[in-house]
């Protein structure tokens, strides 16, 4: 109770410190609150979500004539439990637009199903289902809800080639596997009965496709599932043709958590950056605290109190504000779920709804309160060797024996600058602490507002980062490609095309293998976006370059042989590169057109990559191209956009992210800067009087603290932004390393160098302002009196 | 009337904290003369520092006004306040309050750049004058926590004096001192009286009061009455009797 009293009071006298330490708790909080919750808990839910509607495992999506073909391969595979096959329409240029919202069409493909089909996997639970289903109802994905404020009973125009229909939004359902177009760039959409036979037999709308799900015995190891169906079904179908898509669900299961884990692990680092300031805040008010109080700490010695009693004190009245700070933190955290579970279910397409997570909770609150207390215990242990007299003699610093600095009599400088810079060599250590902190704000800062530009202002590095190359418009063609290909190269809006292909492959060295999303391009050097980060991309046949992702699985590096079969026919390759791009769940490889003829000799490229010139219009082109040749097996749909679309959920996820922290940072910055310089001012009170009662002016006083403060200020905001400029890349790939990514090369502006030593130096310098008006106003006699008390 | 250099009419001082307000000086007249060595006694909380503050221009009195050789500074900001103390007043307190940052020297030379820019003559003086009251070549560069209490003191006295104030304002100086360092300030501050330094100082020690040649006595905030002793001569057994008495009178 005695050591309560005692923390109480402290407290009491510290009011501003107290609460500026409350706040940046708080802050710490929320932030690692939830990044630790969504992070402990994003799987489990996931696999949760997937039970309740009995997931597909594994999905075959073919052309309807191998059906009985994929019918044998499935059951052939280990695991196979059951499956079940209905027809579906696919477009893979479709467009979509909500006349309800205030959106322009947007290109997705898309794969419409018959809602009145009976099926036990992947069933459909409609979410905010009308009262009545009209016969042109569509239940769309959920993610269409929260990322793009979708509603039931909204008008939805649905395009294709330039032929559209209307449907009345009916509901939503969740689907992990077709949950957001990040992991899958296909809308999967049930339509009754009546409007599904209507469509299913209009060619207009898309191809008649078999769609086929599958449930294994190991829900886990569903990509080897996928890994084996796909090496047997080349057998059957060598160029894969007929095959629209194969999908698993572990590896959707990855996908959809990879953007949210990155918001998520945005939200981490600043944390533990707010975690390490307030740390620092903390050594740097109880080291004020104790000098402040060092003599009723003698008085309370002298009174019988034990130094373990008053230390124990200190640390409880620490305990109170870490405890206090997370209470505010944890209530915040509750206020703000419904935004955060809102930017969680836009950017994995499910309906998040995850309460207190205990887990959560303790971590987070182990993590600040033992923090806290470590470091308040190793600032505070020196009061155990200040026995009471010392203390009661003002025993901290009472021997100064330092050599005089700038000796009045024989300095040139001016006496207020002299005593400036006296004061300010004088205070080292104590402005070591005060440059960290303010190193650690400007690091911070640029952290802030270079993240603040790379995803709201300027995502060009996130989409370079994808790996997926930037053209205008992407077409596959299924026969006689060479002549189209060649027919839309000439035309005049086109300034380039590349002719690429992909397949998803295994890839074998030393008896591990690894699947890989294998790119195909006769010359790399014609792509815009160069993934390459160590090394160099394929030229010769025999060459390959792998995400560090895989080679990491084979235990491979550069220079090394690895072997990729198909078909019975194994071809080796040295790697001569390393890749990075966060598509394909980073799994991927690079080959040249050559090295794939030798694996495949009848092998041709089908997918075309077109840059348009200037100021042409995308969806324009993909309408002339898809009429031009409506009569030939060719999809055309707008590229970019469609990258856009699937950095969209996730893009204006960290938007609200990034803004947030950037708006905390500023406050954080005010607060801190407050705290650390009041209190050094106000510690210097008394010194300040008696210098008033001697006859320095007010203005000269400032003019000293200025001097004394502003160096420590200057310098360390400059030393922190420039280790923000140069640790912000390398703190980004940190944060993406598990998504395959090694280097990121985000912009970062370099007037930000300067910039941020100037916003902090002139909050700093408004602070001393702000203080010393205070100053200005008491007489000195009243300062010291009140610096006694 | 010439000889008055500080000239205090109707003097009044109040705190308020909220709602209490307090009365600390009440209607107090004063005059001091060139010279005089002036010594304000009383019990506690009867507002002696107070006193030596408002003349000293320290703080502002709520009412009434202070005048210095004719020159109004009652009503001066507190800026003029600062540029009226560095001419003409010298502080020595209990507490010393010497900048525990800078050696002895420079604690003094600081004081004297606020009049002066000439930092040699400034020091010579600073040497002659720690001489004065004994203190060594030695000190120059020590640190205020390396000199005794005494030492200490009279380092603050020669900052006091360095720039030849027309007053010394002194607040218990020798309040934190034992006997011996007591007696060593007071001799100290005898001498620069005997030399023509006009001294206020605020004691409630008698051996103090003796060298003081006028005695003022505060009670609830007005002087109730003085006693005028003469030139300060250790061996006068007689104006010292007449002390102990007017203090006993007094209620001391």
């Amino acid at each position: 109770m005695k050591l309560f009293m005692i923390a109480k009071n402290n407290i009491k006298k510290a009011k501003f410190s107290t609460a500026t330490l409350v706040i940046l708790i708080a802050i710490t909080t929320v932030f690692l609150y939830i990044g630790t919750s969504v992070l402990a808990n994003i799987g489990s839910f996931i696999e949760n979500k997937n039970t309740e509607v009995n997931g597909a495992h594994f999905i075959a999506i073919t052309d309807g004539k191998y059906d009985k073909d994929v019918k044998d391969i499935c059951e052939s595979i280990d695991g196979f439990q059951y499956m079940e096959r209905e027809y579906a329409i696919m477009s893979l240029s479709s467009e979509f637009q909500d006349l309800n919202v205030d959106e322009k069409e947007y290109s997705m493909s898309s794969l419409l199903l018959n809602l009145d089909t009976k099926r036990t996997i992947s069933t459909v639970h409609i979410i905010d289902q009308a009262s009545i289903i009209p016969e042109n109802g569509i239940i769309v994905p959920y993610v269409l809800k929260v990322s793009r404020k979708y509603k039931t009973g909204d008008t939805l125009k649905f395009l294709v080639d330039g032929k559209s229909m209307e449907f009345e939004i009916a509901g939503f359902y969740e689907d992990l596997i077709f949950a957001n177009p990040s992991n899958v760039s296909v809308y999967k959409l049930f339509v009754c009965d009546k409007k599904f036979g209507e469509l299913i037999n209009n060619p207009d709308y898309g191809a008649k496709c078999s769609y086929t799900p599958v449930i294994t015995s190991d829900i886990n190891n569903s990509q080897n599932y996928e890994n084996q169906y796909t090496n047997k079904l080349k057998s059957i179908i060598p160029d894969g043709d007929g095959s629209y898509a194969t999908l698993n669900y572990a590896t959707m299961k990855t996908g959809s958590a990879v953007f949210i884990n990155i918001i998520m692990a945005v939200l981490v680092a600043f944390s533990i950056i707010i975690l390490a300031i307030a740390l620092i805040v903390i050594k740097f008010s109880t080291a004020t605290h104790i000098e402040n109080n060092i003599k009723n700490i003698g008085a309370m010695e002298a009174a019988g109190y034990t130094t373990r009693q008053i230390l124990n004190a200190i640390l409880l009245e620490y305990m109170i504000i870490a405890i206090a700070g997370y209470i505010v933190g944890i209530f915040i955290s509750f206020i703000v779920s419904p935004a955060v579970s809102g930017i969680v279910s836009s950017s994995i397409g499910l309906r998040w709804q995850i309460g207190i997570s205990l887990k959560a909770v303790a971590v987070s609150f182990v993590i600040i309160v033992v923090s806290v207390l470590v470091i308040a215990y190793f600032s505070a242990v020196k009061i155990k060797k200040i026995t009471p007299l010392t203390a009661l003699r003002n025993g901290i610093g009472t021997h100064n024996f330092k050599r005089n600095s700038i000796p009045l009599d024989r300095t040139k400088l001016n006496v207020n600058v002299a005593l400036g810079i006296k004061a300010f060599i004088y205070n080292k250590k104590q402005n070591f602490i005060v440059g960290i902190i303010i190193m650690l704000l400007s690091v911070i800062c640029v952290f802030a507002f270079s993240m603040y530009y790379n995803f709201v202002i300027d995502n060009s590095e996130m989409v370079r980062l994808t790996g997926m190359e930037n053209a205008d418009v992407q077409m596959t063609a299924q026969e006689d490609e060479d002549r189209i290909f060649g027919e839309i190269a000439e035309m005049p809006e086109v300034e380039s095309t590349i002719r690429i292909n992909s397949y998803d492959g295994i890839i074998n060295y030393n008896g591990k293998e690894s699947s890989a999303n294998i790119n195909i391009t006769q010359d790399y050097s014609k792509l815009r976006i160069n993934t390459c980060v160590k090394g160099r991309m394929p030229c010769n046949d025999n060459e390959i370059v792998i995400t560090s992702i895989v080679l990491d699985e084979l235990g491979a590096k550069i220079k090394d042989t690895i072997s990729i079969t198909y078909n019975d026919i194994t071809k080796e390759f040295l790697v001569v590169g390393i890749t990075q791009h966060f598509s394909m769940l980073g799994r991927g490889a690079e080959i040249t057109t050559q090295g794939m003829k030798e694996l495949v000799p009848y092998y041709e490229e089908k997918q075309l990559l077109i840059h348009l010139k200037g100021n042409e219009n995308t969806n324009q082109f993909v309408t002339k191209i898809n009429n031009a040749y409506k009569d030939q097996k060719v999809q055309c749909n707008n590229w970019y956009e469609s990258i856009d679309i699937m950095l969209k959920t996730f893009s204006s996820s960290i938007k609200m992210i990034v803004i947030g922290c950037a708006i905390i940072t500023v406050f954080i910055i005010i607060f801190v800067m407050f705290l650390v310089i009041r209190v050094r001012i106000l510690k210097e009170k008394t010194r300040l009087g008696v210098s008033k009662a001697l006859g320095f002016t007010s203005n000269q006083l400032i003019g000293h603290i200025i001097i004394s403060e502003m160096p420590v200020v200057l310098f360390a905001s400059l030393i922190g932004s420039i280790l923000g400029y140069l640790g912000t890349n390398p703190m980004m790939a940190i944060m993406l390393a598990s998504n395959g990514i090694l280097n990121c090369d985000f912009y970062i502006d370099i007037r930000l160098i300067l910039i941020t030593p100037i916003v902090i130096s002139t909050i700093g310098l408004l602070t001393i302002l702000i203080v010393s008006i205070a100053i200005k106003k008491i007489s000195p006699c009243k300062m010291f009196e009140e610096a006694k008390n | 009337m010439d000889d008055i250099i500080l000239n205090a009419e109707m003097l009044c001082k109040t705190y308020s904290n909220g709602s209490v307000m307090q009365h600390v000086l009440k209607n107090m007249n004063i005059s001091i003369k060139k010279g005089d060595f002036t010594v304000i006694m009383g019990s506690s909380g009867s507002g002696k520092s107070t006193l030596l503050y408002a003349l000293s221009g320290m703080d502002k009195p709520t009412l009434g006004s202070i005048e210095f050789k004719g020159e109004e500074i009652s009503k001066y900001s507190n800026d003029k306040l600062a540029i009226f103390r560095r001419k003409h007043c010298g502080f020595v307190f209990q507490q010393m309050y010497l900048n525990d940052t800078m050696s002895v020297l420079d604690n003094i030379i600081v004081s004297g750049l606020l009049i002066s820019k000439d930092k040699k003559a400034i020091a010579q003086r600073a040497k002659e004058l720690l001489v004065k009251v004994g203190m060594t070549q030695e000190c120059y560069n020590k640190y205020s926590s390396q000199l005794s209490g005494g030492e200490a003191q009279r380092v603050a006295i020669v900052r006091a004096l360095i720039n030849s104030p027309e007053i010394v304002f002194a607040d218990e100086p020798t309040g934190a001192l034992n006997s011996t360092n007591s007696t060593n300030v007071l001799d100290v501050m005898t001498d620069i009286n005997a030399q023509g330094q006009s001294i206020i100082m605020v004691t409630h020690d008698m051996k103090t009061a003796r060298r003081a040649n006028r005695i003022l006595y505060l009670k609830d905030g007005v002087i109730i009455d003085e006693l005028n002793v003469g030139v300060y001569a250790k061996d006068d057994e007689g104006r010292h009797q007449r002390l102990r008495e007017f203090l006993e009178r007094m209620g001391w």
